[in-house]
């Protein structure tokens, strides 16, 4: 313990008597310099520990991805050389977006140029994987692009992360600190979602096809357009089509393109078109609830509801919409049970739809949108 | 060309300091509580010191905490449902590899006439808390 006596005549005793001022006058000085002359500094060396931290656990993720797609490629695709290049060249595949200056006949173009991306890259997988047959093929291009977004994701934030410390921009720092959280939920999906497409698991997205599969089951199918199939069933005395990409491998198939087949061969005498897809819910609804509405239902880049759009408009006929609710994480990671068990409520809601606005006799579409992986027809 | 990694070691440093901080903390509020006749300036100086060191410890631990609670992925468990076309035989396993809904397992062993068909998968998720 140290000693301190305080002695009123000398020095070092007036010193500490008036100590209690001179701490005052210290830290005044201490705190105007801190919090107006460091503040933000400290604020900013703080978010970015946040940040590191972040990034670290992104970096992490990003590797155990390309680790499960090395490992799975080289089980089921049995290449003869290592495989870790070619994939790395994939990894940092890029799509330039047509020019929209004259928006005129853009989404043709941008059809086009999906297509060949779609083209390019199961041929990529096809020639890194040559073991593998078609269906494992495309669980194998699905978990490919899974490592692709992880590894996106890592170098955007990478990118603005050292853009901020370079510049010292708090603006920069302070929006990927806030945003950070969000971001490392949606990459530990992404990270789910590459273990259910190695070993071939429907995700949450699949509910469209599980419930158009239920509906086609033990009835003859064929194919149509680009890995869609169909198949027609009995509902409440009306003719329902009902179709969905070809399973069970990874596939979303080209339903706009389907529709407007069947509509085409029916010459337009189709009463209505009801499309099933997974939606994503608000925070505080429970996942697997049941919704209906009007339009297309279904996600992407917009090409396809725009075909199916463009047909219905054509032909005056109505397009209604059966949702299943979901978190974005619950989308793309192995399907739950919840979202499972939705699917019987989906087809009663179908046919209450198809009893309400349709007569017996009428033709029906029922597309079942979204991710078929582990859903076979 | 290697491509940089974000620094790593923050989180050792601040375990350091807010170590020496603790012990200064632990160090001045015992000045202040057990020192006889301390004069009391210097008295609510040592508090101070000792208040602000053990804020900053405070903090720290409470930075580190909220970066832990992201929690590192797991896996969950993933479950086939297997049921018969004919009879009532229904069992649930565990997802292998190769398993699809629809996919035909032979025929049923209770009623053996049924095909054996995959008709749901799905998994529980981790438990509420």
């Amino acid at each position: 313990m140290l000693p301190v006596i305080l002695h009123e005549n000398d020095i070092f005793g007036s010193l500490l008597g008036n100590l209690g001022t001179i701490s005052q006058l210290l830290f005044t000085v201490l705190f105007i310099a801190l919090f107006f002359g460091f503040g933000q500094k400290l604020q900013m060396r703080q978010f970015l520990w946040d940040i590191d931290k972040g990034l670290r656990k992104l970096d992490m993720f990003r590797n155990s991805a390309k680790d499960l797609t090395l490992k799975t490629v080289k089980e089921i695709g049995k290449p003869s050389t290592d495989p870790g290049p070619q994939i790395n060249v994939l990894m940092e595949q890029f799509l330039i977006s047509p020019v929209d200056m004259d928006p005129a006949g853009i989404v043709g173009k941008i059809d086009h140029l999906l297509d060949v991306r779609d083209a390019k890259f199961k041929e990529d997988v096809r020639r890194i994987a040559p073991g593998a047959d078609s269906s494992q093929v495309m669980n194998l291009e699905n978990l490919v692009e899974a490592s692709w977004a992880l590894n996106t994701i890592y170098r955007i934030i990478r990118h603005f992360y050292l853009m901020g410390k370079k510049t010292n921009s708090i603006f920069i720092i302070i929006q990927l600190q806030a945003l950070l959280p969000l971001i490392i939920q949606e990459a530990e999906a992404y990270l789910g979602a590459a273990k259910a497409f190695a070993e071939g698991q429907p995700i949450g997205d699949g509910i469209g096809p599980l419930v158009a599969s239920r509906l086609m089951k033990d009835k003859e199918k064929r194919k149509v357009e680009k890995d869609v199939v169909v198949a027609e069933t009995m509902m409440e005395d009306r003719r329902v089509i009902a179709l969905k990409a070809e399973g069970p491998g990874g596939n979303v198939g080209k339903p706009g393109d389907a529709i407007k087949t069947i509509i085409e061969e029916n010459i337009g005498k189709v009463s209505m078109v009801v499309m099933v897809d997974a939606a994503v819910k608000f925070e505080g609804e429970n996942s697997g609830e049941v919704s209906e509405g009007i339009g297309a239902a279904i996600g992407g880049i917009g090409t396809e509801r725009y075909k199916i759009e463009q047909e219905a408009t054509l032909h005056k006929i109505p397009v209604y919409a059966v949702i299943v609710k979901e978190s974005l994480q619950e989308a793309i990671t192995p399907m739950k049970k919840e979202i499972m068990e939705a699917g019987e409520k989906v087809i009663e809601r179908i046919k209450s739809l198809i009893l309400e606005r349709s007569k017996p006799g009428d033709t029906i579409i029922v597309a079942g949108i979204g991710n078929t992986i582990g859903i076979g027809q | 060309m290697s491509q940089p990694k974000p620094r790593s070691g923050s989180s050792l440093v601040i375990t350091i300091v807010a170590a020496v901080m603790a012990v200064v903390g632990l160090y001045t509020i015992g000045l202040a509580l057990n020192t006889p006749e301390l004069d009391p300036t210097l008295q609510i100086l040592y508090i101070t010191i000792a208040v602000l060191a053990f804020a900053f410890v405070f903090l720290s631990f409470t930075r580190m905490r909220r970066g832990i609670r992201i929690g590192a992925y797991t896996p969950p468990k993933v479950l086939s449902v297997v049921k018969c076309g004919q009879c009532s035989f229904k069992q649930i396993k565990n997802f292998s590899l190769g398993d699809f809904v629809f996919k035909t397992l032979g025929k049923c062993t209770q009623c053996t006439t049924g095909d054996l068909s995959i008709n749901g998968i799905y998994t529980e998720g981790p438990p509420k808390k």
